[in-house]
């Protein structure tokens, strides 16, 4: 995400982690403004050019908006049900 | 700047059969909207359809671009519930 959980950056990264903090899963977050690798890294390794990207249990979800529809479709939360 | 316009034709050029809906709310050039519909979205994981249209912008999302809010439906769905958007 671009900034932290505590202090998003961008409006995008900052509704992701607003759904993430309503289901009260313990997640973890990286700032690439702060590493310039893991910035470009990350979207080679997804194949996907924007930031936000949300990962549950190492596997890749998607951006913000896949984020919100699957928070308002109930799919996010069954992904999440398997978070310990 | 980049237009609306260029990324309507990047997105129907990459994604095929698509009709893209593209606007530039802010009108600042780096932050669009669209909504892309297309029949080879059927049966697609939402995020590979998300996947499919913004690596048609890759080399936007490399310079002035932003984001893209997007939203993509099958023409079936869009059929549906087009009513709802003012395009």
């Amino acid at each position: 995400m671009k900034g932290t959980a505590d202090a998003p950056m961008c409006g995008f990264s900052a509704q992701v982690v607003n759904i993430l903090k309503s289901y009260n899963v313990p997640f973890a977050a990286r700032n690439i403004l702060e590493d310039p690798e893991l910035r470009q890294g990350i979207k080679d390794f997804t194949n996907w050019p924007t930031i936000p990207q949300v990962f549950i249990n190492g596997e890749f979800i998607g951006g913000c908006d896949v984020t919100v529809e699957l928070h308002e479709n109930g799919e996010l939360k069954k992904l999440l049900s398997a978070v310990k | 700047m980049t237009t609306p316009g260029e990324i309507k034709e990047m997105i129907e050029k990459a994604v095929p059969k698509a009709t893209a809906y593209v606007s530039d709310p802010n009108n600042d050039g780096e932050h669009f909207e669209a909504i892309v519909v297309s029949p080879v979205f059927e049966g697609m994981l939402l995020v590979k359809q998300h996947q499919m249209v913004l690596n048609a912008l890759r080399d936007k999302f490399a310079g002035a671009v932003h984001a893209l809010r997007l939203k993509t439906f099958t023409p079936m769905k869009w059929n549906e519930i087009k009513n709802q958007f003012s395009v």
